[in-house]
C-alpha cells in the first residue's frame, strides 16, 4: 500500500513531516489550488505500509492519525 | 467503520485551522468508537460553544450544539430523561473550565453516566486567542498582552476532586494512549473525563512564539511528563506554570455509583 | 389547593415527566410537588445547580423526547434568557413557569408583582418567538398549565407561564376534566440527511427526537433546513421570519382572552390577581366592562380590538409601571381610541376594587 495525500483537505501543516518515525515525508514547494503548500511524500517505500496488502493489516499509523485534516490515507493496490 | 461513516463527509473540508488538534481528536475518536461498538443511532453527541464545541456538527449522529458553558447541563437533561441514550460530551476548556466551571463539577459530582472529551488548547480560540483559564501563567494572549497574571487550573484534578469514575490527560501527541483512553472512558459507567492538551497555532502558538503548526505540536510533546513521573518528583498536582510540565495519563479510575442507581 | 399545586398537578395530566429546577419563592411549591409527583408517574425530577443549568437540562431532556418544564420568578428567569432564547431558536417544546414577585433584583420574594411581562416577549436577544399565558385563578393555573404545554407541543415554542405569588399561593378548588385534551409534538423518526428542520404549510416542522436514528444536528447558530450552521444572509432572513409566522398564522387558536360586558363605555384591562379585584368591581355595575388577557404573549389584539369598539375610556390595570399598557395604549390609539389610562401598583400589594373606584373618578 501506498500513503496518499489528498490536496482537497491537506492544509499543509507539516505535522505528518514531524510525526512519521521513518521521515516518509518532507515538506512541500508548489502551492495547492487551495492556497496550502502539501507536504511531498519522498519515500514512500520507506512506510512500513509499503510491503502489506490491505489496510486491515496496517502497522504505524502516526501520520493519518495525527493528521488534522483527514487528508492522509493508504491506498491499496489495486488487483493486477 | 470507516471514517466517514461516522462523521459527515458532506461538509469536509472541515472549518479548524492547519495544525489544529481538534482533527488529531476526531482520528483518534472515531478508532475509539469503532472498538467500543456503540450504536450510532442510540448515541446524542453534545457540545457549547468554541472550536471544540464543532466536532459535534461533523459526526454523523444526533448532536445538539448548545449555549456557552451549558453543555453538560444539557446532557444531564437528555440522559435523564432516556437513559437509553449514550451521551458524549466534545467541548473547550472555556466552555467546561470558566463559564461551564459550576455544571462541570456539578456533572462530575453527581457521576451521570457520560463521556466528556475537554480539549484543552489553553485560549479561547474562536473569538480569536483571549486568555482561558487553562492558560499557562505568564502565557501572552490578546487579552494578556503583558503575560497573564493568572495561574491555569487543572481540569483533570478538578474532575477527580469533583467525584468523576474514570479521569485521564494526553496530548495529541499521544494518539495510541489517547485511543485507549476515550475507549474506556465510553466504556465505563458514571462521569468519564479524558482532557486532551491540544494545539492552537493559531492563536496561542503565534502568541507565545510557537506560530508554525509543527512547533506546538512538539512543545507538547516537550511539556508533558507520564503522570507517574510526576507524582514521584511530588509535581502531581502542578500544572504548566510550575517548571513548565503538565502531567499525563490515567488519573483515576474508580467505581462511585452513577446517578440514579443506588450502590 | 394552592395555585402552584394546580399546576403540579396539570402538569402530570398534561404529560410532563421531566422537571428540572432551582427553589425560589414563589415558586417553590411547583419543584416540591413535582418532586413528589413525577418519580410516582414515572418521570424525572432534579434540582439542579442553578437556573441557568435548570433550562439547560430541560432543553436537553425535551430533545431527549420528554415533555418537560422548569419554575422559577424574577431573578430565575432573567438567569434563564439565554437559554429560553435557544429554546426558541431550535423550535424546542418546554414549559417555563414564571411565578412573577415584586422586582426589580432581588425586589420582595414572597410579595406580588407583575414586572416581568416585557421580559417574557423579549428578555432573550435577537427577534425570536415566544408564547406566555396569564393564568388568574386557581382553576386557570390547572387549565392553563395544560394549554401551555400543548401550545408549547403544537407549535415547538417555548411557553412561559406568567402566573404571580398570589394566583401561586392562593387556595381555591378547580375542576378536572373527565378527559384532558393533551396535545403531543409530531414526531419524525426517518433519517434527516438533510432536512431535519423541514416544515410543510403549518411551518411547524416535525421533531425528530433523539435516539430514533434521525441523526440530527440541533444549534443555536443560524440554520437551514438540514440543521447545519449557516451565515448567507437568506437563510438567516427565511429562519427568523419563519419562526415568528410560525406564531403569527396560527394567532387565532394561541390567542386567548375573557371578557365581560365587551364594548362598555369604560373597559378594564388586566390579567393575573389584580383581575380578582377588577371582576368585584365591575359585577354588578352598569357602563364598565372587563377584559382579563388570558395570552399575553403574541398579545391579542385582534381580540382586544374587537372588545373595546366603541369605548369611550380603556383603564390597564397592572402591578408593574406600565408594560401591559404600551400594548394597549398602541391598540387603542390605532383605533382613535386616545383616553388610555394605567392604574399602576408595584408595592407588593394586589390592587384594591376601592382603588379601582378611585381611579375611575369615584363615580360609579
Amino acid at each position: 500500500m501506498r500513503i496518499k495525500n489528498n490536496p482537497n483537505y491537506c492544509k499543509g501543516c507539516n505535522i505528518c513531516v514531524l510525526v512519521c518515525p521513518m521521515k516518509v515525508f518532507g515538506e512541500g514547494e508548489e502551492l495547492s489550488e487551495r492556497g496550502y503548500v502539501p507536504p511531498t511524500i519522498l519515500y514512500p517505500e520507506k512506510c512500513p505500509n509499503f510491503k502489506r496488502k490491505t489496510k486491515k493489516n496496517a502497522v504505524c499509523e502516526m501520520c493519518i492519525l495525527s493528521c488534522p485534516d483527514q487528508a492522509l490515507s493508504l491506498e491499496e493496490e489495486a488487483e493486477p | 467503520m470507516e471514517f466517514f461513516d461516522l462523521f459527515r463527509e458532506d461538509r469536509w473540508p472541515h472549518m479548524f485551522c492547519p495544525g489544529c488538534g481538534i482533527g488529531t481528536v476526531m482520528n483518534c475518536f472515531h478508532r475509539a468508537f469503532s472498538n467500543v461498538g456503540m450504536d450510532q443511532d442510540k448515541t446524542v453527541f453534545v457540545s457549547g460553544i468554541g472550536c471544540s464545541s464543532r466536532i459535534v456538527g461533523y459526526v454523523r449522529a444526533d448532536s445538539i450544539h448548545t449555549t456557552h458553558g451549558r453543555a453538560l447541563a444539557v446532557a444531564t437533561g437528555i440522559k435523564l430523561a432516556n437513559p437509553d441514550l449514550n451521551v458524549i460530551v466534545f467541548s473547550g476548556d472555556g466552555d467546561i473550565g470558566a463559564i461551564g466551571g459550576n455544571h462541570f463539577i456539578n456533572a462530575a459530582r453527581r457521576n451521570v453516566d457520560m463521556s466528556v472529551f475537554c480539549i484543552n488548547n489553553f485560549i479561547y480560540g474562536m473569538t480569536g486567542g483571549q486568555v482561558s483559564t487553562t492558560t499557562p501563567y505568564k502565557s501572552f494572549s490578546t487579552t494578556t498582552p503583558y503575560g497573564n497574571k493568572e495561574v491555569p487550573f487543572d481540569l483533570s484534578e478538578l474532575a477527580v476532586t469533583a467525584g468523576a469514575n474514570y479521569v485521564a490527560r494526553w496530548t495529541v501527541r499521544n494518539v495510541k494512549e489517547l485511543m485507549a483512553s476515550m475507549e474506556k472512558a465510553m466504556q465505563k459507567k458514571g462521569f468519564s473525563f479524558v482532557e486532551i492538551a491540544s494545539p492552537c497555532p493559531t492563536s496561542f502558538g503565534r502568541k507565545n512564539r510557537m506560530a508554525e503548526p509543527r512547533q506546538m505540536f512538539e512543545w507538547l510533546k516537550i511539556v508533558s511528563v507520564k503522570r507517574e513521573k510526576s507524582v514521584a518528583w511530588g509535581l502531581d498536582q502542578l500544572d504548566l506554570n510550575v517548571g513548565g510540565q503538565i502531567s499525563v495519563g490515567e488519573f483515576i479510575e474508580r467505581n462511585r455509583a452513577p446517578y440514579g442507581v443506588i450502590a | 389547593m394552592q395555585g402552584n399545586d394546580a399546576c403540579v398537578e396539570a402538569s402530570i395530566h398534561a404529560g410532563a415527566r421531566f422537571y428540572a429546577g432551582y427553589p425560589i419563592t414563589p415558586s417553590t411549591e411547583i419543584a416540591e410537588g413535582l418532586a413528589l409527583r413525577l418519580p410516582e408517574e414515572g418521570g424525572v425530577f432534579i434540582q439542579m445547580e442553578d437556573e441557568i443549568a435548570s433550562m439547560s437540562a430541560v432543553i436537553g431532556a425535551s430533545w431527549a423526547g420528554a415533555k418537560a418544564m422548569t419554575a422559577t420568578s424574577g431573578p430565575g428567569f432573567s438567569l434563564m434568557q439565554e437559554s429560553i432564547g435557544y429554546a426558541s431558536m431550535t423550535e424546542t417544546p418546554c414549559v417555563i413557569v414564571n411565578a412573577m414577585r415584586g422586582g426589580p433584583s432581588t425586589g420582595l420574594p414572597t410579595m406580588v408583582g407583575q414586572g416581568d411581562v416585557m421580559q417574557a416577549r423579549y428578555g432573550s436577544h435577537g427577534d425570536y418567538p415566544i408564547i406566555a399565558l396569564a393564568p388568574a385563578s386557581v382553576q386557570d393555573m390547572f387549565d392553563l398549565t395544560v394549554r401551555a404545554f400543548n401550545l408549547s407541543e403544537k407549535y415547538r415554542v417555548p411557553t412561559i407561564l406568567l402566573s404571580d405569588a398570589e394566583i401561586g399561593h392562593m387556595r381555591g378548588r378547580f375542576s378536572v376534566a373527565q378527559k384532558v385534551e393533551v396535545y403531543d409534538r409530531i414526531l419524525r423518526t426517518d433519517r434527516v440527511w438533510h432536512d431535519g428542520f423541514a416544515y410543510d404549510e403549518s411551518l411547524v416542522p416535525k421533531f425528530p427526537v433523539f435516539g430514533k436514528g434521525s441523526r440530527v444536528h440541533v444549534t443555536g447558530l443560524s440554520h437551514d433546513i438540514a440543521g447545519y450552521p449557516r451565515s448567507e444572509v437568506e437563510v438567516h432572513e427565511d429562519l427568523v421570519r419563519r419562526l415568528h409566522e410560525k406564531l403569527a398564522i396560527h394567532l387565532e387558536d394561541i390567542c386567548k382572552i375573557e371578557t365581560l360586558h365587551p364594548n362598555s363605555k369604560k373597559m378594564i384591562v388586566t390579567y393575573g390577581s389584580p383581575s380578582l379585584a377588577a371582576r368585584e368591581y365591575v359585577a354588578g355595575r352598569e357602563g364598565v366592562g372587563l377584559i382579563v388577557l388570558k395570552t399575553i404573549w403574541p398579545f391579542p389584539e385582534d381580540l382586544l380590538r374587537t372588545a373595546i369598539e366603541g369605548s369611550k375610556q380603556v383603564m390597564v390595570v397592572e402591578l408593574n409601571l406600565g408594560q401591559v399598557f404600551h400594548e394597549v395604549e398602541r391598540v387603542a390609539g390605532c383605533m382613535g381610541c386616545t383616553n388610555v389610562t394605567l392604574l399602576s401598583k408595584v408595592g407588593g400589594e394586589v390592587t384594591a376594587p376601592s382603588e379601582i373606584e378611585a381611579a375611575f373618578g369615584g363615580a360609579s
